[in-house]
């Protein structure tokens, strides 16, 4: 008897479940909201993500909770979005690299077409910093010694300043060593305890070191001179025509309403704007940055785009 | 003088107190239920850190640390469920005591010893983060591949009654840390196209499966036992208490364990859960009596729990002295600096000497609040384990899935659990030590990583191994601390057989 009744309950909740979710769209959002984020809690990006969802939380009048879907170099974070429900309730962090490069290096289970993009919102930024007692004083010293080929040793921690340096190691007939790292905390620590010439990494990990007198910062290599240190060039004002870079911005599963991300893209646009989130992501070594949904949508399809002739360089493709 | 009093003024404050204490009791609740974990606590606190005072929050993290360190092993010894990987090396001895129902003088070992661990190594973070951090920038690849040898020996004294047995179990535990994403290509590396495995298998995962649901396991073939209390009550006043007799056990091992926790601290990327396992080994090379470890010892909890703990206060000193984290929790903590606007690393003693001799003055009250909290919590839980079989082991399973679940919100890891409590006890039952498989788990990464690195920057050439004094020496003690585990087992076999005759 007793079972029978489970089982009845049973059946009814499963029905309840099928039942298909009827969409409000002027009433959107009416309930949490989900984001996952791609990298592991308490860093960069996510601690970004969470000042970011915060300021995001005022606009749409509802709590966003955010989730940390780590592992596999970011792209368990966008698998898990490919694969929720389009509703609008679920959207998390879709970075450069699991979107442009991992596809290319390992099997996923989604591609660009897996996604409306909300907007992209920060810039991760990079740089050539040496250790306090380098030879290197500024970035010429540093071209001039690559271009005499001898042997120069950087850690490396992914796949995009790989891509770099190997456009650069034949651009200036350089022979530059790659030492791999797993985090940008460990390659700064081997630049400052000298077992390696420098590093690539980024303003989080290397601005701290730089005040603390640690490290020398000889060039940014991106796009942009870093804000935290505007009188140190870009690797472009040193005559180098090349530069890294790589974005962070949102996502959702494709196939979300129209009117429902652009709720969202004006939520986090506006809370993007906000001075007090904009001073909060920059001290985490963050640059706010934004591009409209459609902008970076393009920014990630050439991105991946370019990356087949960009692989073989280094010789993963 | 002024900016001490002024810290404690400020770590007293009402507002903050109420944070490093809370921080202390959740850590401890957290860490003593079986699946949550030290680590989930300070995840837990992360946001917090968005909104609170930089001291208020950096107390309550590193308060839910230390608690979470030594609430691990409550489950450890009363369930011979580890609630952190930290107190893996516990489980044995803790375990053997409780069941003679000496399961409160086991904890109060254990968290003497925790707090005596903590206090020493938050003293040498006080008098010496800045000089000793520059010990950090010591080790390149070359010493980290020896020390990381060096560490694998204490395999020896964890691997119990068989070392062939004790070995193979670490190889299996170093050949499953190579599953994951190769860490020079970024290539996927026997993960079978499984995306969940290109991380890497979840320790969290394996820990509760080998140990928590192997034991569980276990516990289904006792049928007859499920109406009987789990552990047996005290028979004794002095089952409940310490000695005299164990207070002169716990000193040697206690002064080691905390010494070498501190050593362990100080260098980044090796975390307390070798603190554990160096600070159980060298009790056991110390040992008045060796012959009771893995049976019941006070000295193998003393070490391994002095060991773990020690660790915590340590690895601030390379966050402080140079801004590097010494280990995951640590690494938060940067976040937590970064987010607050200041500076991790020596800069910080200028910027803001408030923070700082705040948080100096709240790891020692930390300390005190440890012990209260400790004493506190191991009276529930002794009551909690006394509960019948049938009742308690339910409870511990749900907790431990739910708890495998929260951590990364994974689905994939309650199967990686449920898969490794099968694997744990197979091993239990072929006599295979579930603990030399985690000690060959956990340092697997960073000996592939460091040995790895050496050659990339020597390419190729193997004499980069002996290039390093330092490295040298780890390799020297290597040898050495093998060949003392042969000397130890062949002495500790004559002795059984000479006592038979």
């Amino acid at each position: 008897m007793k079972r029978r009744v489970a089982l009845k309950v049973l059946a009814a909740s499963v029905m309840a479940a099928s039942l298909p979710a009827v969409g409000h769209a002027e009433g959107f959002p009416d309930k949490e909201i989900t984001l996952i984020v791609n990298y592991g809690a308490g860093g960069g990006t996510d601690l970004s993500a969470r000042v970011l969802a915060k300021g995001a939380e005022e606009f749409l009048g509802q709590p966003i909770r955010v989730v940390n879907k780590t592992g596999g170099s970011g792209t368990v974070g966008p698998t898990n979005i490919a694969a929720a429900e389009a509703d609008g309730y679920t959207i998390g962090i879709a970075s450069f690299s699991p979107m442009a490069v991992s596809p290319h290096l390992t099997p996923v289970a989604y591609s660009l077409d897996s996604f409306d993009f909300i907007l992209g919102h920060a810039r991760y930024r990079s740089g050539i910093s040496v250790g306090k007692d380098s030879p290197y004083q500024t970035i010429e010293d540093f071209l001039d010694a690559a271009r005499s080929g001898q042997e120069i040793t950087y850690a490396a921690t992914d796949t995009l300043t790989k891509i770099f340096m190997a456009k650069l190691q034949q651009e200036l007939g350089a022979d530059f060593k790659a030492v791999n790292y797993k985090s940008g905390q460990e390659s700064v620590t081997a630049t400052i305890a000298g077992v390696v010439d420098f590093n690539l990494e980024g303003p989080t990990n290397v601005v701290p070191q730089v005040k603390s007198d640690n490290l020398r910062l000889l060039a940014s290599v991106s796009s942009v001179p870093w804000f935290e240190m505007p009188d140190v060039p870009t690797i472009k004002d040193a005559g180098v025509d090349l530069f890294v870079e790589s974005y962070a911005g949102l996502a959702a599963p494709a196939g979300v309403p129209e009117d429902r991300l652009k709720v969202l893209e004006d939520a986090f646009a506006q809370a993007l704007n906000d001075p007090e989130v904009q001073k909060t992501m920059s001290g985490l070594g963050m640059e706010p940055a934004y591009f409209s949904s459609a902008e970076y949508r393009t920014l990630l399809e050439e991105g991946y785009a370019s990356m087949d002739s960009d692989l073989e360089i280094i010789g993963l493709k | 003088m002024d900016a001490v009093l002024l810290a404690i003024n400020h770590v007293f404050a009402p507002g903050n107190l109420i944070f490093l204490v809370a921080g202390v009791f959740g850590g401890v609740v957290l860490g003593a239920i079986p699946g949550l974990s030290a680590t989930m606590a300070i995840a837990l606190l992360i946001p917090f850190t968005l909104t609170l005072d930089p001291v208020a929050s950096l107390l309550m993290m590193t308060g839910a640390y230390k608690g979470g360190i030594f609430g691990g092993s409550i489950s450890a010894i009363l369930m011979r469920a580890p609630g952190t990987s930290a107190a893996a090396a516990t489980v044995e001895d803790g375990q053997a005591l409780a069941k003679e129902g000496k399961g409160l003088k086991a904890l109060k070992v254990s968290l003497i010893a925790s707090v005596i661990g903590d206090t020493f190594s938050d003293i040498i973070l006080i008098i010496s983060a800045v000089q000793l951090a520059r010990v950090a920038l010591q080790f390149g690849p070359v010493e980290y591949t020896a020390l990381t040898v060096f560490a694998l020996t204490v395999v020896g004294s964890a691997a119990g009654t068989s070392l062939i047995k004790g070995l193979i179990a670490a190889v299996a535990g170093l050949s499953l840390a190579m599953v994951g994403l190769d860490p020079s290509t970024g290539i996927p590396r026997l993960a079978f196209g499984e995306i969940h495995l290109y991380g890497g298998v979840s320790l969290i995962a394996v820990l509760i499966g080998i140990m928590t649901v192997a034991e569980l396991l276990r516990q289904i073939e006792q049928r007859r036992e499920a109406s009987r209390a789990h552990i047996p009550p005290p028979r004794h006043r002095d089952d409940s208490r310490i000695t005299r007799e164990d207070a002169r056990l716990m000193a040697r091992p206690i002064a080691a364990g905390s010494i070498l926790g501190t050593i362990i601290g100080v260098v980044p990327g090796l975390g307390p859960t070798l603190g554990a396992f160096l600070g159980y080994d060298t009790a056991w090379r110390i040992a008045r009596k060796p012959e009771k470890f893995g049976k019941g010892s006070v000295e193998a909890i003393a070490g391994a729990e002095s060991g773990n703990n020690a660790v915590s206060g340590a690895n601030l000193i390379p966050l402080l002295g140079l801004g590097i984290p010494g280990d995951i929790e640590a690494a938060i903590l940067i976040g937590a600096f970064l987010i607050q606007g200041l500076t991790p690393g020596p800069l910080i003693f200028q910027e803001s000497p408030d923070v700082v001799y705040g948080l100096y003055v709240g790891l020692l009250v930390a300390n005190a609040v440890l012990l209260v909290a400790g004493l506190l919590a191991i009276r529930v839980f002794v009551r909690l384990a006394g509960v019948r079989t049938g009742l308690l082991f339910p409870v511990v399973f749900v907790l431990a899935i739910v708890g495998t679940y929260a951590f990364q919100q994974s689905l994939f890891d309650v199967g990686i659990t449920f898969f490794f409590g099968v694997v744990g006890y197979l091993m239990v039952k072929a006599d295979i030590p579930r603990t030399t498989f985690l000690i060959g788990f956990i340092l697997g990464p960073l000996l592939e990583d460091n040995f790895r690195r050496s050659l990339e920057l020597s390419s190729g050439q193997y004499d980069i191994f002996l290039s390093s004094t330092l490295g040298n020496a780890f390799w020297i003690a290597a040898i050495l601390s093998a060949g003392w585990v042969f000397y130890q087992r062949r002495k500790m076999r004559r002795q059984a057989s000479g006592g038979k005759q």
